[in-house]
């Protein structure tokens, strides 16, 4: 399945701040966040055919966007990125509360948690970014949720509603 | 359709997502045409890769080769579909005339990415061989023929709008007569030039990928077509539904 340069460009006008966001999360690095999304979008688009539609695109290009950062950083990127991203926030003291408690999550949850906070993406694309269940994503941020609010002095249990929040 | 999932959605997200966004953000422009000058560097030949240089080649050889087997039998070869990123880069020369656009302009200039300049197909028509060049911009692309001139197609520009030589006067020295555009479409149905007496002729297309996204067409006027009540009068382009997307006139400077 070969996918038209324009739905990447459209991913890329649409998204590109979430990108560059995340991927400064996914780094630590603000200055390079810019160069790797713009590298991965690279990539996406020269590659375009090797897109096999078994998820979405923008999925997909989160996924050539997390390898990208990962080669920056000078991690290996042959592994499984989820047991080897270390995210955090590039400059913690924009909210030091915040960077704390995030910090008290492990690697892994907290890959989670900027993909679906900073990334804005869908349990569904988080899923397929992660190559993991979207139940498992689901419990995940559930758990996330509950050590934010505890690190947070948040009551999480009395703000409870329902919503559908996958898009 | 799949039902989507529903999960608890509590007030503590729009708290995290506010706090989270304003953590995370990043000072980004967006800038599309960087993201392809990187893509075609992807299969830039250097003498480091002459396999890859060698490969891009191959590939090209294919699509032409499909091309040629399934073109129309009552036109000949009427349409052929080239991949940008995968077309040889323009000579030096073609790249730095492309670079005029913005130099004569630098304020509402169209922002070529003159570097990622290509030159995808060569006309071979009556009146000798045009290489066609295409380069991407920030809004639209450019795109010209060798011997003959170049222009861009922007977001302001008509749907169809050719670019054409005069017909020479009696007595000139006889330049030829080319009649050239850029439809900003894939999914052309075709184009055609309708002459002064009511005859018509499809023109063959070049179709170039995103990011020019656009049909060209080039047609030789033959020199029986150069006299008055038989000159092409106008261009027209239509989708493949047949509706017409745009219609042109063609005007001379002088009767022959």
């Amino acid at each position: 399945m070969s996918i038209a340069a324009h739905r990447i460009e459209d991913v890329y006008r649409r998204r590109h701040q979430a990108f560059g966001n995340a991927v400064a999360c996914l780094t630590g690095n603000r200055d390079s966040a810019v160069d790797v999304v713009q590298e991965a979008f690279a990539r996406a688009l020269a590659r375009r055919e090797q897109f096999r539609g078994d998820g979405s695109l923008e999925a997909w290009i989160w996924r050539i966007a997390i390898r990208t950062a990962l080669e920056q950083s000078g991690r290996p990127a042959d592994l499984p990125f989820e047991e080897l991203a270390d995210p955090g926030f590039a400059d913690p003291q924009r909210d030091p509360e915040l960077a704390a408690a995030v910090r008290k999550l492990p690697p892994r949850r907290r890959l989670i948690v900027f993909l679906r906070y900073v990334g804005d993406l869908s349990y569904t694309d988080i899923a397929h970014v992660c190559g993991v269940s979207e139940g498992t994503i689901a419990a995940t941020l559930t758990q996330a949720r509950a050590v934010l609010a505890d690190e947070l002095g948040r009551d999480q249990t009395s703000q409870t509603s329902t919503g559908r929040n996958v898009r | 359709m799949k039902e989507a999932n529903v999960y608890p959605l509590s007030a503590l997200d729009g708290e995290l997502s506010r706090r989270f966004h304003d953590a995370a953000e990043v000072p980004f422009d967006a800038d599309w045409v960087g993201v392809v000058r990187r893509a075609a560097a992807e299969f830039a030949p250097t003498p480091s890769r002459p396999r890859r240089t060698l490969l891009r080649a191959l590939a090209t050889a294919a699509v032409l080769a499909a091309v040629v087997g399934t073109a129309s039998p009552a036109l000949g070869l009427d349409r052929i579909f080239l991949d940008f990123l995968r077309a040889d880069r323009a000579p030096e020369k073609v790249q730095v005339d492309f670079g005029t656009f913005d130099a004569l302009d630098p304020v509402r200039g169209p922002g070529v990415a003159t570097a990622e300049t290509r030159t995808v197909h060569t006309f071979h028509v009556e009146s000798g061989d045009y290489d066609l060049s295409v380069s991407p911009a920030n809004d639209g692309f450019c795109w010209g023929f060798s011997g003959f001139g170049m222009t861009c197609e922007t977001s302001r520009s008509r749907p169809i709008d050719p670019f054409y030589r005069d017909i020479p006067q009696a007595g000139q020295v006889a330049e030829p007569a080319l009649i050239t555009g850029a439809v900003r479409s894939v999914d052309l149905g075709r184009v055609t030039i309708t002459f002064e007496n009511g005859d018509t002729v499809d023109l063959p297309l070049v179709i170039v990928s995103e990011p020019i996204g656009a049909s060209f067409f080039f047609y030789d006027v033959p020199e029986d077509r150069w006299k008055l009540g038989s000159r092409p009068a106008r261009v027209a382009a239509y989708d493949s539904a047949g509706v017409e997307l745009g219609t042109a006139p063609l005007m001379y400077t002088s009767a022959r």
